[in-house]
């Protein structure tokens, strides 16, 4: 077995998983990463969408040529290869879908965010696929500041309050996205053998430590717009931009966990500050971006 | 919920333009910025919502099955009256499958003389003409590029022009052909039947209302005062002439043969020839 820590979480795995951080083997499991075979359907299924099936604390993802993937209880995820996977491609939908899931059944709220750590407090930078959250996160790592999480910040309701941890110890770049951060390909490894995006070392493990949530700004891309604006997002707005965050929200109705992430989001939005970003695209709005963004949170 | 497919330049927001005025019809002011509710196919967005996917972690060949198997539940997951635009080939990259195999779903295919296609299509991509011939003629022909995901839009696999008509025409015969020309030149006609294979059953008055307010000459109007969203950012104007036979005055003979060599055979069919 191999030990990790994954957002707070001891994770035992029979898989080797140098991006995750490493764990301590006399702490007590709390998930089990297993090798084992995955039928193909899964039994007394409650949503069935592409690629995944879903019933109460139960979640499959199949990923035809890649592996099948089952989450019982948040507590274990069994991984079945499929002959002659690349590994590397098992692990891309392990660290993103798999673990969606693996979250929701946990009881935290995934938000689809990159996050960073400041003077104790954590950061979170909300958007679309290709809205840039890894590259400002990345951009904000080379000025010094913790990077947490890249594409999936798990927010854990500590006594109700919203708190965060760190997770993998990698984010995913596109090399024009390294480009501008100053970074080549070199010594980099592709996440996918058929894709040209990049994982970039988190360079600090601080995986004991909370982070109490304090704000999420929301990245926008506008190409109408050559000039980067920043609105603070309150009223009846906050709740429903900021449900709109949830990472693999279509998994929630299955799962049977609405009013749950309801509740979740409405005590988030009580504590947190939200900020909508418009960002032009060009590499001045990437350093006007991180410039912002110390402004805000107090660097 | 209907589908608007077509090789890219060949006038499929008219359309769109035509409808929103028929379902507004008299009863409110027409804006370029807000036609019908229309998905576009490509859009990334469409993954991360209904999929558990992330659109940029997959592999083009990923992406095309993921989409197909989308496609084929999209009209349960979407607007009931609304659109979704589709540049895409019917076909999966590489594979002789279908993209769209659900025959029960509505699908107008709108073609334009592929002479005035390259022309139109040079001037939106910023191409030389003989570029755009090339892509024209391209079995391989993807718009986008199908290893970089990390767009809004991702890469559509086309094909080429003929190939990509044979797709929709005779992978999907359900589907409404409507020629570009047909809506210049029978104008009337040309509308009805696509309000009629729709199954709306507007007047004749109200058709005809709706064509004239979807002119080519008041949709520059609105464009020269407002950005139309949808339109190139390199470009000003994505309304641009909204003419057929343009081709006349601008290709070469030579240009207009390595067109017609490749694509004489459907080009006949469509009576371009």
């Amino acid at each position: 077995m191999h030990y990790y820590t994954l957002f707070g979480w001891n994770v035992a795995s029979e898989f080797e998983l140098p991006e995750l951080f490493e764990g301590d083997h006399e702490k007590e499991v709390e998930i089990k990463i297993l090798a084992k075979e995955v039928a193909k359907e899964l039994k007394g299924v409650k949503k069935k969408g592409i690629g995944f099936q879903v019933k109460p604390g139960h979640y499959q993802l199949n990923i035809d040529g890649v592996a099948r993937f089952y989450v019982i209880e948040g507590r274990e995820i069994q991984i079945d290869i499929a002959p002659n996977a690349d590994f590397k491609d098992v692990k891309v939908f392990l660290f993103a879908s798999v673990l969606g899931g693996l979250c929701h059944l946990r009881s935290t709220l995934p938000i689809h965010a990159s996050a960073v750590a400041n003077r104790g407090y954590s950061y979170l930078f909300a958007g679309n696929s290709g809205s840039g959250k890894s590259t400002l996160v990345a951009a904000l790592q080379k000025e010094g500041l913790l990077a947490l999480n890249d594409d999936l910040s798990p927010i854990v309701f500590a006594d109700d309050n919203a708190v965060l941890n760190q997770g993998i110890g990698r984010m995913k770049l596109w090399p024009d996205a390294l480009k501008m951060l100053g970074k080549t390909t070199n010594r980099l490894y592709q996440i996918r053998s058929d894709l040209e995006k990049y994982a970039l070392e988190i360079e600090t493990a601080e995986t004991s430590k909370e982070f109490p949530v304090k704000s999420i700004f929301i990245l926008c891309p506008n190409i109408y717009t050559k000039k980067l604006t920043i609105k603070k997002v309150e009223g009846k707005e906050k709740l429903v931009k900021l449900m709109r965050q949830t990472y693999r929200s279509q998994l929630i109705n299955g799962f049977e966990l609405e009013q749950e992430h309801f509740r979740k989001c409405a005590l988030l939005s009580n504590q947190v500050d939200l900020y909508e970003i418009q960002q032009p695209r060009s590499v001045p709005s990437l350093n006007e971006q991180v410039a912002l963004i110390k402004k805000y949170i107090g660097v | 919920m209907f589908w608007l497919a077509s090789y890219p330049k060949s006038g499929n927001t008219w359309i769109r333009v035509f409808l929103t005025n028929l379902i507004i019809g008299g009863k409110g002011t027409f804006n370029i910025n807000q036609l019908m509710k229309t998905y576009f196919a490509n859009d990334n967005q469409l993954i991360e919502h209904f999929t558990p996917f992330e659109p940029s972690e997959l592999t083009f060949q990923e992406l095309e099955n993921v989409r197909k198997r989308l496609f084929h539940q999209l009209p349960k997951l979407v607007l009931k009256e609304s659109c979704v635009k589709i540049h895409h080939a019917n076909q999966l990259f590489q594979l002789n499958e279908s993209l769209l195999s659900d025959l029960s779903q509505k699908v107008i295919y709108v073609v334009r003389n592929p002479l005035d296609v390259v022309i139109s299509l040079a001037y939106h991509q910023q191409w030389s003409i003989d570029q755009s011939i090339e892509f024209l003629n391209n079995n391989n022909a993807i718009m986008g590029n199908p290893t970089k995901l990390n767009q809004r839009m991702s890469a559509d696999f086309l094909s080429s022009w003929s190939r990509h008509y044979r797709s929709w025409k005779v992978g999907y015969p359900e589907c409404l052909v409507i020629r570009y020309e047909d809506m210049l030149e029978n104008e009337w006609i040309t509308f009805s039947s696509i309000s009629k294979y729709l199954g709306f059953s507007f007047t004749k008055g109200e058709i005809n209302e709706a064509i004239i307010k979807s002119k080519i000459g008041l949709l520059q109007k609105q464009e020269a005062k407002t950005r139309f969203k949808e339109g190139s950012i390199v470009n000003q104007n994505f309304f641009r002439k909204g003419i057929s036979g343009e081709w006349k005055s601008i290709l070469i003979p030579e240009q207009i043969e390595r067109i017609v060599s490749r694509h004489g055979l459907v080009m006949e069919e469509l009576n371009y020839l």
